[in-house]
């Protein structure tokens, strides 16, 4: 039992892509070497930018032995009437290179067979490996593939050498020209000096183009056992384990802010920059304090996604003039490197502040008419266009759901000014921040602040689990906007598929239902219709109204039943509700936590049973074309004790459980319908429902057919898979 | 170090790896690609290696001379290594080293940068390099050239000069920098930079631009039909740049705008799949050559 090592050592990696390839990395070699019977104690996986590591621990040294059977001719062909062996036997043998007293009969399935039993010796691990490893890295995929050299395996980048060890012996393959050995390499820049990392560490003697052997790249480091590989390699500056990484970076960052008496808390970053080094040490640095009039996002953006340093923050919140960044590497040359840091941050803030001052200059409504100049889709027209469409969405909105007054004004200036932030010089160099900047943009142009907050709330959610928008000007434009960019792509067919999504419009979809799921009523069909129809007539390719709306409602309801999902509604509960309709999603998600809620109550149970017999029973008989047509149902026709029982019953019901239904009470409409099981019962184990006298079944198929109407306000519970089934 | 002498100490270096030292070329360019010793040499199967310094023009990335760190105008040295070495890391990390940077003594960061100039249906993969958290070379394998796939695939090394000797220099702007022992950058290049902007953000006649830009098409094409590689080419990058001053007076919208890149990547595409093919005619005659270029 030795251990095996298997290191990928590579030109720097994508941060992002270092996680995902370990997790490919251990499946395969796990799932591999099962296939290859070869045992091992634990598989653990490590990687920094320059490498990607597989260990294994306690790893069999050989393959089990077993044995081969090798089928020969049939016992019919191979034995005579005495059970002597024919020549077919002997042929057989003879070609298997055995005593023909060697031969057995096995019965399988398909009758007697002649049979050789061949031992098989387990292969070395070593030789397996060579032959697993080499197909196991080519086999790695990354979000982007490259080719180098004269070379034609593609990866994430240049793979430069492999360490490959079982034990003290090298794995031998080779890959695109790359040979396997026990070779690795250390820190880029050697291993570092051993102090311990301190942000406020005295200047270090600048050494530039002082001691040039001090800089050498980092010599190879020789692995003699495949165990004492992580442990040479930290000592020459690698520090493996991503976690480990991660926390010391993590204590870093903290005592850094903690020492100016703030915080720099960052999980995504940590993560981020946990795969950019291979040693960490992190420092503070400063920047000039009237950078902090320009807006707060813009600096946190420009350090986080730009530069890749923790902002720091005060405990109440607000921003200090501090960052932290992470080098790779020790404390060596610290000061020069937070100095030269400080310098390029400078650089960028004031870039920033270049573009902000120029924007400044005009006022964000007289940027309305620059959006003309700006296509928001080819086949969709000018964002101009779109603002125009989004104030008319908007007006449409502020109708549907009572807004006063002065909401709808805020509204509509928010809509008029929502994308004018798009025309500004920022958004050249910070895409990112549109919406956020207009918000500042239309606070300094001295709009109202509900329409200034409305601006950068239309874009919320971003991604799913994001707040909603906080404000109603807020809500009502991101339901338009969103409405506008799906309706609008639809109708030119441009339909996500699978995974496919070029145009966003997964997190569009995501977002207008996790709205509208909290929204005041909205018929979603008429919202679309109103949508579709300020895009005035687009011509050919133009897809109908009814093919646009029915496609987008087939999009939402995937989004929907995720939403229900979450909410702990089981797919046949969503389906049961859905298929009944979704047209208002506020009452749809009311309608389905009523039915989960009901198939989970003891005294529920009678009337979902006594709802799905009616509705089984509806559909048979139009299977059956013995359905009835619609019409009334004829007093005079309720023969028999129960259905005048159940009519009865179903007069008294219907007032308060429509009532309950219009109120949205789904809990209190399934009560009230609860009522109708005792009678329905009643019917069903005293009356022949589909009767032979044709008017006498209609008339109870009616009866029927208006108690399902009731349920169907709530959902179509067929649907629901019962326990019975 | 002065500037100019970083920029020798550069070509010393990489004339040093065996590559051959071109003069920039003399048309406006975006990007030190562009010249024909880098885009071309990028293609088919010939190894090459060159190093050479270019003035680069980049009309929106004016800045009035009140960024330290951005100009419509500055300089690329640039290298092109065909097939990409094996070590390249290693001796580009050596070539800071001959300019007496020490990375151990920095922060010596290789960020992933997907890069690409669609003008000339160029795209590869690579790094930004960091140097105490600022970009110092663009770090580049060529996946694509001219939209043709590149097998060998070549390595650029693009280094801002002007950074590296900020740094070397230790000055906060690069209008600052010495370019020789007492004259500044700014002699050479600030006394354009500010009417430069004007010129590019304000006052560059957009439909003369556009009208422009259709002739420069024309001639490409015109020159593309007579097998006329380099004067079409040349025309290409007339195109490129007049696109670029378009562009900077906000004249395109984003649909115009990618109209009118397609265009000029098309004629790109037709210059790089010219120029293969008279190679091929010749018979690829680099490949025949002794190894002079090919390793060191």
């Amino acid at each position: 039992m030795s251990d095996l090592v298997l290191e990928i050592g590579t030109e720097d990696l994508p941060a992002a892509w270092i996680r995902p390839a370990l997790a490919q990395l251990s499946q395969a070699l796990t799932e591999r070497l099962r296939q290859e019977s070869i045992a091992f104690g634990e598989i653990r996986t490590a990687g920094t930018p320059r490498r990607l590591v597989a260990y294994l621990s306690a790893v069999a040294p050989r393959q089990p032995d077993s044995v081969v059977e090798i089928r020969g001719p049939s016992a019919k062909q191979a034995l005579d009437a005495d059970g002597n062996f024919t020549s077919a036997a002997y042929g057989f043998a003879r070609t298997q290179d055995v005593f023909p007293e060697d031969l057995i009969v096995k019965r399988v399935t398909g009758g007697e067979y002649l049979f050789v039993e061949r031992p098989k010796p387990g292969r070395p691990t070593v030789e397996v490996a060579a032959r697993l490893l080499p197909e196991i890295i080519a086999d790695l995929t990354f979000p982007k593939m490259m080719r180098w050299g004269e070379g034609s395996q593609r990866f994430a980048r240049p793979i430069r050498w492999l360490l490959a060890l079982y034990g003290t012996e090298v794995i031998p393959f080779s890959l695109d020209g790359v040979t396997s050995g026990r070779i690795t390499y250390g820190h880029r820049f050697g291993p570092p000096l051993a102090s311990s990392p301190q942000g406020d560490a005295p200047p270090n003697e600048p050494s530039d183009g002082g001691d040039a052997a001090a800089g050498s790249a980092a010599m190879p480091v020789t692995i003699p056992d495949a165990s004492l590989y992580r442990g040479l390699l930290r000592a020459a500056g690698v520090m493996l384990d991503p976690d480990e990484r991660r926390e010391v970076i993590r204590a870093q960052v903290e005592d850094l802010g903690r020492a100016v008496g703030a915080q720099a808390h960052d999980e995504a970053l940590l993560e981020e920059v946990t795969f950019r080094v291979e040693w960490p040490t992190a420092f503070r640095g400063a920047f000039a304090a009237e950078f902090l009039s320009l807006p707060r996002e813009a600096l946190v953006l420009v350090m986080r996604q730009q530069q890749r340093y923790f902002p720091v923050t005060a405990p109440d919140g607000t921003l200090l003039p501090h960052f932290i960044g992470v080098r790779d590497g020790g404390t060596e040359g610290l000061e020069q490197v937070r100095a030269g840091n400080e310098r390029v941050l400078q650089a960028r803030f004031a870039d920033v502040r270049f573009l902000y001052q120029e924007d400044l200059e005009v006022p964000l409504a007289e940027r309305v008419p620059a959006l003309a100049r700006i296509t928001y889709q080819d086949r969709l027209g000018t964002l101009l266009e779109k603002t125009e469409r989004l104030v008319s969405l908007t007006g449409y909105l502020c109708d549907v759901w009572p807004v006063d007054e002065p909401g709808r004004q805020d509204a509509l200036r928010a809509a008029h000014l929502a994308k004018a932030d798009l025309a500004t010089g920022m958004m050249r160099e910070l895409p990112q921040l549109r919406g956020v900047i207009g918000r500042v943009y239309a606070r300094h142009a001295g709009e109202p602040e509900p329409v200034a907050e409305a601006i950068a709330d239309h874009y919320r959610p971003i991604a799913p689990g994001d707040a909603l928008p906080r404000t109603e000007a807020g809500r009502i434009l991101s339901v338009a906007d969103r409405i506008d960019t799906l309706t609008g792509h639809f109708a030119i067919g441009l339909v996500p598929t699978g995974a496919q999504d070029p145009y966003g419009l997964h997190p569009q979809a995501a977002g207008l239902v996790a709205i509208l799921l909290e929204a005041p009523p909205l018929s979603l069909g008429a919202l679309c219709a109103t949508a579709y129809a300020l895009y005035g007539d687009r011509g050919p390719g133009w897809r109908s109204l009814e093919v646009t709306r029915a496609a987008l409602l087939d999009f939402l309801r995937l989004r929907l039943e995720a939403f229900l999902a979450e909410r702990g509604v089981r797919y046949d509960t969503a389906d049961a509700v859905l298929d009944a309709g979704f047209d208002d999603l506020g009452r749809a998600l009311a309608r389905a936590l009523a039915l989960e809620a009901a198939r989970e109550a003891p005294e529920c149970q009678e009337t979902l049973s006594a709802a799905i017999r009616v509705g089984s029973l509806l559909r048979f008989a139009a299977r059956s074309e013995m359905g009835a047509p619609p019409g009334e149902v004829r007093i005079d026709l309720l023969q028999e004790e129960a259905e005048q029982a159940l009519y009865g019953a179903y007069l008294d019901v219907r007032p308060r459980a429509l009532r309950a239904l219009r109120e949205a009470d789904y809990p209190g409409a399934l009560g009230i319908l609860g009522e109708l099981a005792a009678p329905l019962d009643e019917l069903f184990d005293n009356v022949l429902v589909m009767s032979d006298d044709e008017p006498l079944r209609v008339n109870r198929l009616r009866i029927l057919a208006e108690i399902q109407s009731l349920f169907l306000q709530i959902g179509d519970l067929t649907r629901l898979i019962t326990e019975a089934e | 170090m002065t500037l100019q002498e970083l920029l020798a100490a550069l070509s010393r270096y990489w004339a040093d790896q065996g590559c051959v030292l071109p003069v920039a070329y003399d048309l406006e360019v975006a990007a030190g690609t562009m010249h024909p010793d880098a885009f071309f040499r990028a293609l088919g199967p010939e190894p090459w290696r060159a190093a050479f310094v270019q003035p680069t023009r980049r009309p929106s990335d004016g800045r009035y001379a009140q960024n330290p760190h951005r100009a419509q105008r500055y300089y690329q040295f640039q290298v092109l290594l065909k097939p990409s070495p094996d070590d390249v890391q290693d001796t580009y990390l050596e070539s800071l080293r001959c300019l007496g940077i020490d990375p151990r003594q920095h922060d010596l960061r290789f960020v992933e940068d997907d890069w690409e100039v669609p003008t000339l249906g160029a795209s590869g993969v690579g790094w930004e390099v960091w140097l105490d958290g600022m970009e110092i070379t663009q770090f580049t394998y060529f996946q694509q050239v001219g939209g043709l796939s590149t097998r060998p695939v070549s390595v650029e090394l693009t280094y801002g000069p002007e950074r590296l000797a900020m740094l070397l220099q230790r000055v906060e702007s690069i209008w600052e920098l010495e370019w020789a022992p007492g004259i500044r950058y700014a002699e050479l290049g600030f006394h354009a930079e500010t009417p430069c902007c004007r010129y590019n953000f304000d006052v560059a006649d957009t439909e003369r631009l556009s009208a422009w830009f259709a002739g420069y098409e024309a001639e490409a094409l015109l020159a593309l039909e007579q097998g006329l590689l380099l004067p079409a080419y040349d025309y290409t990058l007339k195109c490129s740049h007049t696109l670029n001053l378009l562009d900077s007076r906000g004249a395109l919208s984003m649909a115009e705008r990618a109209a009118t890149i397609e265009r000029v990547r098309l004629l790109a595409r037709r210059c790089a799949e010219a120029y293969l093919s008279q190679r091929e005619a010749l018979g690829f005659p680099l490949l025949a050559r002794p190894a002079a270029a090919a390793t060191e």
